[in-house]
């Protein structure tokens, strides 16, 4: 059996792919190992867009009733109010603060993480012995696989009374800007240590990631740049940095829609109140995926269409972010 | 006040014993066959590769001595390196390029852009400044990087295969054109080259390895 495809290689090669001439057809006949592999590998790619097809339509099922009865003010609202069991008051869901919410925790969690992040993996990269590069990159490995509850349960004990201190002496001297003002004086479970909380979570992931293409970076270019004088960081500035830029901006992608979508940790660590708030250390929060699970136990038929709906919608923030990284990271190459 | 290195220079695998006395002032070509060690010796004068035995002095100042473990890093030893393959920064335009040495050496960045364009004009290449190195000519791109070598008026200028990347007619330019430069640096200006008449142009003293077989 043939395939074939249509090819414009050989139309440039002779410069009139330009002119209107139809690229000619290419037939090639594939061998039975070839085919077994090209049917595999497109069963894998085909699966996993079912399964996030199959994922979105169950979503869009269960809460397309809740975009019908609230429509745009279901995004805009930040009221979330089950109906009263008398019929006395009607219920009333919307998602903005813990949209807002889950968009200040997660920028905070990225601003902390991938200074670090970078800091590590250039330090594992370029400047650690061999033996001390095993022992932390393993380690990183290990701290990239403990459960979330764990991380949970070590940010409310250990890391938020020590972070209330941070949090006091933040607003004592930064307090005049509206990031770090407080509506009154309590620190405790709020968006700057699920922040902080969330940045070592994603610590791991974006560190691996900015590890690996920093490691690519060409050899023969750092060279070039000791060769005119340059200190190592000079090198890693002009060579390292930007030929890893477009990595580090997907690695830190990947730990953004992580820190979107984490959950118990920061239901653990931040007070779910519905209110929009930008004041960071203040103990108001929320975030989409804490919500479902705060409520998904006791919520109500109707309430739970409305869980699935905030799903449907960190389904799509998740898909959009995912997509301007990709955007992102294919303008940023640096040319070879 | 010369550049001495006597000793075994490697690069991976391949080794080999050299000794080499280079003055100021003038150009000492490094002749040989391909696989003779030339740019090896270049990368270990650069600080790029570490000398194995021996030692290697410039000035009276030892920049590399296993014996004693002296070594000191290719920022201190004010060397400008034009590799083979020219190596420019892709994502950096001309003047970046150029100014990157010297930035890197703590010059202010005016003072910097001033010199790049003394390079650039020394060079014949005013007009490439805004260019980045994707939409150079091959022989735009070689008189780039002798300007972001010449740039850093370096103690020792090293120069691999500086022709290889250009047509004949830009070949014969830079064969008239290299000397004049060098000798208004008065750097000690090693060469590497395989090509005699190049040699004979330029240099007024010549080292010639002879092939080495790898290990």
């Amino acid at each position: 059996m043939l395939d074939s495809w249509t090819s414009d290689a050989p139309a440039k090669l002779f410069g009139v792919s330009d002119i209107g001439v139809t690229p000619r057809q290419l037939k090639v006949s594939r061998g039975t190992s070839d085919k077994v592999f090209r049917g595999f590998i497109l069963a894998g790619a085909l699966f996993s867009l079912i399964v996030l097809a199959l994922i979105s339509g169950f979503l869009m099922y269960r809460g397309f009733g809740i975009f019908k009865d609230f429509g745009f003010s279901f995004f805009t609202s930040s009221k979330w109010e089950a109906a009263a069991d008398d019929g006395s008051a009607p219920a009333h869901f919307g998602v903005a603060a813990m949209l807002v919410g889950s968009f200040v925790v997660s920028v905070i969690a990225v601003a902390i993480a991938v200074p670090f992040a970078m800091a590590v993996s250039l330090f594992l990269e370029y400047y650690a012995p061999y033996s001390l590069r095993y022992v932390l990159t393993t380690i990183l490995d290990l701290v990239a696989s403990i459960p979330s509850v764990i991380w949970g349960i070590w940010g409310y004990t250990i890391l938020m009374p020590h972070a209330v201190g941070w949090s006091k002496t933040l607003n004592h001297w930064l307090g005049w800007f509206p990031l770090f003002d407080v509506p009154a004086p309590i620190f405790e479970r709020s968006p700057f240590i699920a922040g902080m909380l969330l940045a070592m979570m994603i610590l791991p992931i974006v560190t691996s990631v900015a590890r690996e293409v920093y490691s690519q970076a060409p050899r023969d270019q750092i060279d070039a740049a000791y060769g005119l004088g340059s200190s190592k960081w000079g090198a890693m500035r002009t060579v390292v940095l930007p030929f890893g830029k477009s990595g580090l901006i997907g690695g830190t992608m990947l730990g953004l829609g992580r820190a979107l979508g984490e959950t118990v940790a920061v239901y653990l660590v931040l007070n779910l109140v519905f209110k929009v708030n930008f004041h960071i250390l203040a103990s108001v929060g929320g975030n989409v995926a804490s919500l479902i699970a705060s409520r998904f136990g006791e919520a109500s038929p109707y309430e739970l269409k409305a869980l699935m709906a905030a799903g449907l919608v960190l389904f799509f923030m998740t898909l959009i972010v995912n997509f301007i990284a990709t955007t992102i990271v294919n303008r940023s190459k640096v040319p070879s | 006040m010369t550049l001495e290195l006597h000793g075994t220079v490697q690069r991976g695998v391949f080794r080999r014993d050299v000794s080499i006395s280079a003055q100021p002032g003038e150009v000492t070509a490094i002749l040989g066959v391909n696989g003779s060690g030339k740019s090896t010796v270049l990368h270990t004068i650069a600080g790029l590769s570490p000398l194995q035995t021996g030692l290697l002095k410039v000035d009276d100042v030892t920049w590399d001595a296993p014996a004693e473990s002296r070594w000191i890093t290719p920022e201190q030893r004010h060397c400008a390196v034009v590799f083979q393959d020219l190596r420019l920064f892709p994502h950096l335009d001309v003047l970046r390029n150029i100014t990157f040495g010297l930035r890197a050496s703590g010059i202010r960045r005016v003072a910097a852009i001033a010199r790049a364009h003394e390079a650039l004009a020394e060079v014949g290449a005013s007009a490439l400044v805004n260019r980045k190195p994707a939409n150079l000519s091959g022989g735009e791109r070689q008189r780039v990087a002798l300007a972001r070598a010449l740039v850093m008026k370096p103690r020792v200028l090293l120069l691999d295969e500086p022709f290889a990347s250009v047509d004949e007619d830009s070949h014969k330019a830079f064969r008239e054109l290299l000397p004049r430069i060098v000798e208004g640096l008065n750097a000690i200006t090693l060469m590497v080259t395989h090509d005699e008449t190049d040699a004979s142009a330029i240099a007024s003293c010549q080292v010639r390895l002879s092939p080495q077989e790898l290990p």
